[in-house]
């Protein structure tokens, strides 16, 4: 099985009438990375995925894989797989028609489409369901069939659009491993489109979170989940709190301070040179820890008076009051929240490599 | 008996009287074809095959039945492809277009058959192709269209056009994509529709009689003739086998249809 092949989209831009879907994204997957387009449904994530395989008509920009110009290529010519949303099976072939269906098209001898077949359908645990009809399977059979079917041809690129998305939560659990298992064995290159953020930080090398046709951040799961280049991003992948607050000293280690509070300055750790004059500091609550006083340890400490408790099961949150605003902290299940009745005074705490600066306009 | 019962029973009674007073015409002419007489009568008198013997022997007869058997298979060869191409362009129209596209497409249900027949009267005079089966296959087939074309479209709507674009996306040309993915599963609507295009050919009467001049008389128009000069039982034998092979092809499309 060769190894996955790179892809590389330039300035691509899809007009509908006169909405951009697409507004000029550009994005390098390299050789078997697992690259995941994450965005809301019309953020532009499938539009872009479809133009990569060819079913989309690119107005502007242009889609190269292996070095080599696939733009104006058909899509049955760029020898790609490709799993669709819900996994598009033809109904009127049995599983192992289906999957053999890319094999005849490449005249394979059958005798080799057999053998093809058979480890194809051992990659994905359905070895004993090759005479089975479609509509006799179950979804989670189908979409493995599906997986199946597009990667008994070994494409060097896999694409796959929202390939979970009609399953139940524990199902999905269970074929996201497998895919990333399948990623692994193969050495693949994929392309992943989803809505659902545990999935893309699950899963994902890189992740490309999309909003109105656009890239807004392309990071590791640790990257965009922690260090948020804007408010959008932040606020896609969970809960997480903002602070107003002013620049005191640029550069590596900006000092931050927040707005109505005067002797308190924040510390975070930047990646990207900051511009405008109103800025976001950004934590996550479960980043922040609860103290009765200042700490030197952490490089910020914020006081305030607990509001509320809420219980979420696996953890609890603390809405705090403090001077830039309310605050939430997620604890673990097993802190001790009887002794933070409302009203309390505690210390927020938390390390400067958990706060996110960005311009508020953005 | 319950109120709700007595409903349902009333709805029952009704439906069954409906459907006798439905059928009952149509059936009561089969007694008459097995009549021994030269004349029709009710009720028939005796029991006899011989005007089932007339229609397979005579000339006139027999011919016509064969013209109308090549009439119905040439026009369900022509509308079929013709139809379903169309439906697959209907499928593809957006905005305004697709109301435009659908009332065009039902024109020819929709205009009178005796105006459809008299403007292709004139245009096919002019061609030399009445009284000829070529003429009658070019008139069924606009009449049989819009039934291929609403088979088709009912498929089609519930067809995915996403495998097709996955046949493409595993190496199949748009041709070879069409043939082996999308036509297998547009085939119960095109065999309906086909069905229909055949039935449609059959039974006319109306466009016939102004195409079939003396050269291509079918079996609705041979028993016009035949009520109009002399009224032979043998009509009532051509009607029993036109009304046989009406309801076994509404058997066949039936039975395609639950596949």
């Amino acid at each position: 099985m060769p190894r996955g092949a790179a892809i590389e989209i330039r300035d691509l831009t899809k007009r509908y009438g006169d909405v951009k879907a697409i507004d000029a994204v550009s994005l390098t997957v390299a050789e078997g990375e697992f690259v995941t387009l994450l965005g809301l449904s019309g953020s532009g994530k499938s539009t872009t995925l479809m133009a990569v395989a060819g079913f989309v008509d690119p107005d502007g920009g242009a889609i190269a894989i292996s070095g080599s110009d696939v733009t104006t290529l058909p899509p049955e010519k760029r020898n790609l797989g490709v799993v669709f949303q819900n996994y598009a099976l033809f109904p009127h072939l049995n599983v192992f028609d289906n999957i053999a269906f890319p094999l005849r098209m490449r005249r394979h001898a059958e005798s080799e489409i057999d053998t093809q077949v058979r480890r194809v359908l051992d990659l994905v645990s359905l070895r004993d369901l090759s005479a089975r009809r479609i509509t006799e399977l179950s979804g989670g059979q189908q979409q493995r069939v599906a997986l199946a079917r597009a990667l008994v041809f070994s494409p060097p690129v896999l694409l796959m659009d929202e390939p979970l998305g009609a399953l139940d939560r524990q199902l999905r659990e269970q074929l996201q491993i497998e895919i990333r298992r399948i990623h692994r064995q193969l050495g693949v290159t994929v392309l992943y489109v989803t809505h659902d953020q545990e999935e893309a930080l699950s899963m994902s090398d890189r992740i490309a979170i999309m909003a109105d046709g656009r890239i807004q951040q392309l990071g590791t799961p640790h990257e965009v989940y922690m260090q948020p280049s804007n408010r959008f991003v932040a606020g896609f992948f969970g809960e997480s709190n903002f602070l107003d607050v002013a620049v005191e000293r640029a550069g590596d280690n900006p000092v931050l301070r927040p707005k109505g509070l005067r002797d308190i300055t924040l510390h975070a750790a930047l990646r990207r040179p900051l511009s405008g004059d109103r800025f976001l500091a950004m934590v996550r609550p479960e980043a922040i820890e609860i103290g009765d006083s200042r700490d030197p340890a952490f490089e910020n400490n914020l006081p305030g008076t607990v509001e509320q408790q809420d219980f979420l099961g696996a953890t609890q949150r603390l809405t705090v009051k403090t001077g830039a605003g309310s605050v939430a902290v997620r604890m673990s299940r097993l802190a001790n929240a009887a002794a933070l009745p409302a009203g309390a005074p505690v210390w927020l705490k938390w390390r400067a490599g958990e706060t996110a600066v960005f311009d508020a306009q953005d | 008996m319950t109120g709700s019962r007595l409903a349902s029973f009333a709805t029952s009674a009704t439906t069954a009287l409906v459907c006798v007073l439905l059928l009952l015409p149509t059936i009561a002419v089969m007694p008459l074809s097995i009549t021994e007489t030269n004349f029709v009568t009710f009720p028939p008198r005796g029991f006899s095959l011989r005007w089932y013997e007339t229609l397979f022997t005579s000339d006139a007869w027999r011919g016509a039945m064969v013209t109308s058997f090549i009439t119905a298979a040439l026009t369900t060869a022509v509308a079929t492809p013709i139809g379903t191409m169309m439906a697959l362009g209907l499928a593809r129209l957006k905005g305004r277009w697709v109301g435009i596209g659908n009332v065009f497409i039902l024109l020819p249900i929709i205009v009178p058959t005796i105006v459809t027949g008299v403007a292709l009267y004139g245009l096919l005079a002019r061609l030399g192709l009445i009284g000829t089966i070529p003429g009658l296959v070019l008139g069924h087939s606009v009449l049989a269209l819009p039934f291929v074309v609403i088979n088709v479209a009912a498929v089609l709507q519930k067809f995915d056009r996403r495998i097709e674009q996955a046949a493409r996306s595993l190496g199949a040309s748009p041709l070879t994509a069409f043939r082996l993915v999308t036509l297998p599963n547009l085939l119960p609507g095109v065999a309906a529709g086909a069905l229909f295009a055949f039935l449609t050919s059959f039974d006319d009467f109306v466009i016939a009689l102004f195409l079939a001049g003396i050269g291509a008389v079918t079996l609705p128009v041979q028993m016009w003739s035949g009520i109009r000069f002399e009224i032979s039982p043998a009509v009532a034998a051509a009607s029993t086998v036109l009304l046989f092979m009406s309801c076994l092809l509404l058997a066949l499309q039936w039975w395609v249809k639950r596949r």
